[in-house]
């Protein structure tokens, strides 16, 4: 390099060094995030296979920072979801988009864990917002004397899933005794919860019909499905409708068999019984 | 010393010069301005209800990674259940909670009880 270009380059660095001071601020330190944003929370409540859950991560920071929004993203089979109100793509702090320095709050989101996932997982989650104080430290929300300047920072953290064995049955019935009208002919719903991991695919048809009565199913299905949708989502309570028709049986109390099929990590198929009575 | 040098070395002088002025004017830029107390806004006083909110929250903060719920709506229930257990209500707790934003007392209760530390984790 010659004298002259090696002077010219030494004159370009000069300007570039000594006139980020006069603009007000240095680029290196502009990008320092000094708000002390940080996650709280490094495992989450545990899940269970087949398991559909809201969790929480819990944040606090040095600094009021506002503009909140996270994203989590998890290994492939784990589906993460956010509330609806944001439209979907994020979310945010529980009690507002900011974040006051030296409290806490926490961001919730929804993971759909496949049946196929026995062991603990991690999530990366990345929180995006907006600091509005100056390097001096000052906040705009607290006082004045700050730079007056808005920076976008974010920090990513992971926290761990674990994953733990289900427990208990696979779903409870909760509606087991229904007294209808001799001659009616009308649907009655059928509670049933299901246990801790999600049940796909989850049907109810009636077995073996005691004389006289006729059972009929919306659409004229041949099944009757979760008034909620396809499948019964664990730790929920959902309804399915039985039409029936008992025109053409006597008063008394009669025993209707059930036949429940679902999909938890396999199909399966149980029984169940409602006691009826007809008067 | 040949043209180039003595037009690099005037430009250094100038560049010097700027960068007192700049490195002046941005320190000036970050010193604190001092302001009447009167303009500093004060919010929400603290008391001792707001207390018993935070005291709430707090709770909440610290149990809350440790719970799933089946329904996102299961996160305000459970808010719920406590404050009314403390005698107060979700609106009572959203004008508190917005006026963190602007309170420096508020702040300081909430730290001041926060402080205490979880039950599970050492205080501090």
């Amino acid at each position: 390099m010659s004298g002259r270009r090696r002077g010219a380059v030494l004159v370009l660095a000069l300007v570039a060094v000594l006139t980020a001071p006069l603009l007000g601020t240095s680029p290196a330190a502009a990008d320092v995030d000094k708000t002390g944003v940080r996650a709280l929370t490094t495992q989450t409540a545990a899940v269970v296979p087949g398991q559909t859950a809201w969790l929480s991560i819990v944040w606090t920071g040095d600094q009021t920072v506002t503009n909140w929004s996270t994203t989590v993203s998890a290994p492939a089979g784990v589906t993460v979801s956010y509330p609806t109100t944001r439209g979907g793509a994020d979310t945010s702090l529980y009690g507002s988009e900011t974040l006051v320095g030296s409290t806490r709050d926490f961001t919730a989101f929804k993971v759909q864990v496949p049946h196929t996932q026995r062991s603990s997982f991690p999530l990366t989650v990345v929180s995006a917002y907006t600091s509005t104080c100056g390097d001096n430290g000052q906040c705009k929300e607290v006082g004045s004397g700050n730079d007056d300047k808005a920076r976008d920072f974010s920090t990513t953290v992971t926290v761990t899933v674990p994953v733990v064995p289900a427990t208990g049955p696979d779903f409870t019935q909760g509606t087991t005794d229904l007294t209808v009208p001799a001659g009616s002919n009308a649907f009655v719903q059928l509670a049933f919860s299901a246990g801790q991991a999600d049940l796909a695919d989850f049907t109810v048809r009636a077995g073996r019909l005691p004389a006289g009565l006729v059972v009929g199913y919306p659409g004229d299905a041949a099944v009757s499905r979760p008034a909620m949708g396809p499948a019964l989502i664990g730790r929920s309570t959902d309804q399915v409708a039985l039409r029936l028709d008992t025109t053409g049986m006597t008063r008394g109390t009669y025993t209707l068999p059930l036949v429940i099929a679902y999909t938890s990590a396999a199909p399966r198929t149980a029984s169940g019984t409602v006691t009826l009575v007809v008067r | 010393m040949w043209c180039g040098d003595r037009r690099l070395a005037r430009g250094l002088v100038a560049l010097a010069a700027l960068a007192v002025l700049g490195t002046t004017a941005a320190c000036g830029a970050q010193e604190p301005a001092a302001e009447p107390a009167a303009a500093t806004p004060t919010g929400t006083p603290a008391d001792a209800a707001t207390g018993r909110i935070a005291e709430v929250e707090f709770a909440r903060q610290c149990t809350v990674a440790s719970a799933n719920y089946a329904d996102e709506a299961q996160f305000t229930i459970e808010l719920d259940t406590h404050l009314a257990a403390a005698g107060f209500t979700h609106e009572q707790w959203k004008r508190w909670h917005d006026a963190l934003a602007v309170s420096p007392e508020l702040v300081t209760q909430f730290a001041e009880i926060s402080a205490r530390g979880c039950p599970a984790e050492p205080p501090g």
